[in-house]
């Protein structure tokens, strides 16, 4: 096709990162989720880092 | 390139799902914490969707697009530097590990550490100059592209009658406004928390629609063929370009001297009236001739006709050395290492990158953000560069450039031809990614200038600390003044120039002071206040000197000061003001460095 190394480099840029996206797109698809899951569970626990004088104005 | 109903039905099931996802963590938000870093529960995989999404909108889309039209893939440098910029700050934890240790949740607040409340109030400042302004171009790059895409005339409007008044109304603002407008109302309500939420539903949709997207643009430009096709067209037509430029000079300034002697003879207004005719003759000769060109690989690019305005000139588009960026137009080592030095400026201390760091549980997982995010910031240049590129092979393939598109609209438009002759929906799919793009932005820029606007600007100047209500209340008004301030300024106003110049001026004001600022606190133990005060002020000082420069003497003065100079003597005066200001400055005191000495020592 060419000798340039740098269209040689372009194109595995382009071929690397349309793996990348799609690898990332179901690994971080499936982990996310339950990142979700979790972040929601912690944030929703009674006992929190503010005390509760804090609430009112 | 009309909307099917199943590409109809994507769009409606994205938004609708989008917007009840938003508001449904509304219910988890008690306190400014929980809004604006989301109580610091983020984990890896989270803030991978949530820093990928948020990095990725139309307006970056359009810019690595408008890249790769002009400069070919070497137009997507820039990504590869900032990807190898984030990997070596994820490996290291160079500024981010100290940062996120520091407990803090916007980088002016550090200083305060380090340097006292002024400086944290000026950095404040410039942070949001810097950032809003950058985000003045959002919606409108935006609905061009959502326009062009769809074929729609992004100049088409309509009248309406209010009270006797008649308001005219145009369909690209109508719709960016109503986008803006479900974004606020998520934003305003679950802060953070929404944010991540709809990242990640936006970083799936967006991703899909990327990838698939690319497989088809490589489809339509026969994938391998594209490079001989761009060698070519540099090869042919850069000389004719160089040529009718040339010409188009040399007629330019007969016309001047005879418009000259019209003036002196007949009066200003005769001379006006030829300058005005051969304007038109010269515009009118450069369009007959635009599918001859497009033989030669040259394209004419020209703006959408707007009532009430006189048409802008047509411009003669070659494709610049695609693949080498020391030798493409406009660009060269100067640019590239400026480019390197500004992409770590930009992974240490953009706002809206470092908000996933301080919303990360510890700095362990900051680090593992930035080392599974760094290849992503390849892809999200070389990928729409990609496209730009393809749309240029193919415009000059298919009888030039059609009226109204230029080297920023072109891409969308391609896409548009694209998908709607292949899979139904596809095209759909590509408006709802886009949308979703736009979307996990502007939601993720909203809420990081108002938290800042909260915790530097006002917070400081209060006597007494609000109560948990008062401050969300006030965060969450923060956030729709921001938004409306965007509707008027980036949708009703237009700023002059290309979008790329105005991001990079506007964030250089920003990028120079505070990286200056932040590796001077964090690992140097003489920095001090004064010096702290000469980098924001000289930092931001050297882009808008050059900006006044550069529009005093014209675009075509050989006394312009080209944009890599620029932006290295900013980056240049900022850490000038932050050595020799500190030395003249004294030594700070001993409790202001053991602030953040533990940190020191961990980079």
């Amino acid at each position: 096709m060419t000798g340039n190394p740098f269209v040689w480099f372009w194109v595995a840029m382009i071929a690397g990162s349309i793996a990348w996206y799609s690898y990332l797109l179901f690994h971080v698809g499936v982990k996310g989720g339950f990142d979700i899951l979790r972040m929601t569970r912690a944030i929703s626990r009674p006992p929190r880092s503010e005390p509760a004088q804090d609430e009112s104005p | 390139m009309t909307l099917t109903p199943i590409d109809w039905a994507i769009i409606a099931v994205y938004l609708v799902g989008c917007t009840v996802a938003g508001i449904w963590m509304r219910r988890y938000v008690r306190n400014v914490d929980d809004f604006a870093i989301a109580a610091r529960e983020m984990d890896v995989s989270l803030g991978v969707a949530s820093l990928a999404a948020t990095e990725v909108g139309i307006v970056t889309v359009m810019y690595t697009a408008e890249m790769g039209f002009t400069n070919g893939l070497a137009g997507a440098t820039t990504g590869v530097l900032t990807a190898a910029a984030m990997l070596i700050v994820g490996l290291t934890g160079f500024v981010i590990v100290p940062m996120r240790n520091a407990g803090v949740m916007t980088i002016p607040e550090l200083f305060e550490k380090r340097f006292g409340k002024h400086v944290r109030w000026l950095a404040g400042l410039v942070v949001i100059l810097g950032g809003v302004l950058n985000m003045g171009v959002f919606l409108r790059a935006g609905g061009d592209f959502l326009m062009n895409v769809t074929g729609m005339d992004s100049t088409k409007s309509f009248t309406l009658d209010i009270l006797g008044q008649q308001i005219q109304l145009g369909y690209l603002e109508l719709i960016m406004t109503g986008l803006l407008g479900i974004v606020l109302i998520y934003t305003v309500l679950g802060g953070m928390l929404s944010v991540l939420i709809t990242d990640y539903l936006q970083f799936l949709v967006m991703g899909l629609g990327i990838v698939i997207t690319s497989v088809l643009v490589l489809r339509a430009v026969n994938g391998f063929e594209m490079v001989s096709e761009l060698q070519e067209a540099h090869r042919v037509g850069v000389p004719i370009q160089e040529a009718l430029e040339k010409q188009t000079k040399a007629q330019a300034t007969r016309d001047a001297a005879e418009a000259q002697r019209i003036r002196q003879t007949e009066g200003p207004e005769a001379a006006k009236r030829f300058a005005e005719a051969r304007a038109r003759e010269q515009t009118d000769s450069l369009l007959a001739r635009a599918p001859e060109l497009a033989k030669h690989k040259v394209l004419v690019g020209t703006s959408p006709k707007k009532p009430n305005a006189d048409p802008e000139p047509p411009k003669i588009l070659a494709m610049a050395e695609p693949f080498n960026p020391t030798r493409s137009k406009g660009m060269g080592w100067a640019w590239v290492i400026w480019q390197a030095i500004m992409a770590f400026a930009v992974v240490t201390t953009w706002q809206t990158t470092i908000a996933r760091v301080l919303a990360a549980r510890d700095s362990q997982t900051a680090k593992r953000v930035y080392c599974r995010t760094w290849f992503y910031f390849v892809g999200r240049w070389c990928l729409p560069g990609l496209w730009g590129a393809a749309a240029f092979v193919y415009f000059a393939n298919h009888g030039g450039l059609p009226e109204g598109l230029g080297s920023q609209t072109a891409m969308p438009r391609f896409l548009g031809i694209v998908l709607s002759s292949s899979v139904t929906g596809f095209l759909g799919l590509m408006i709802a990614a886009m949308l979703a793009a736009e979307m996990s932005t502007d939601s993720g820029y909203l809420l990081t200038w108002a938290t800042v606007i909260y915790n530097d600007l006002i917070s400081p100047c209060l006597r007494r600390p609000l109560s948990e209500r008062a401050k969300l209340f006030t965060v969450r008004a923060v956030v729709l003044a921001i938004g409306l301030f965007l509707v008027f300024w980036g949708l009703w106003y237009k700023p002059p120039g290309s979008i790329w110049e105005y991001l990079s001026v506007t964030g250089n004001i920003y990028l120079a002071s505070l990286f200056a600022l932040l590796v001077g606190a964090l690992y140097w133990p003489k920095a001090n206040s004064r010096g702290a005060v000469a980098a924001i002020v000289l930092g931001a000082a050297g882009p808008i000197t050059f900006l006044i420069v550069n529009f005093i003497v014209g675009p075509d003065s050989k006394y312009r000061i080209p944009g890599e100079w620029s932006g290295l003597a900013a980056f240049g005066l900022a850490f000038a003001g932050m050595f020799f200001g500190s030395l003249l400055g004294g030594k700070p005191s001993k409790s202001q460095q053991s602030q953040l000495a533990p940190e020191r020592h961990t980079p």
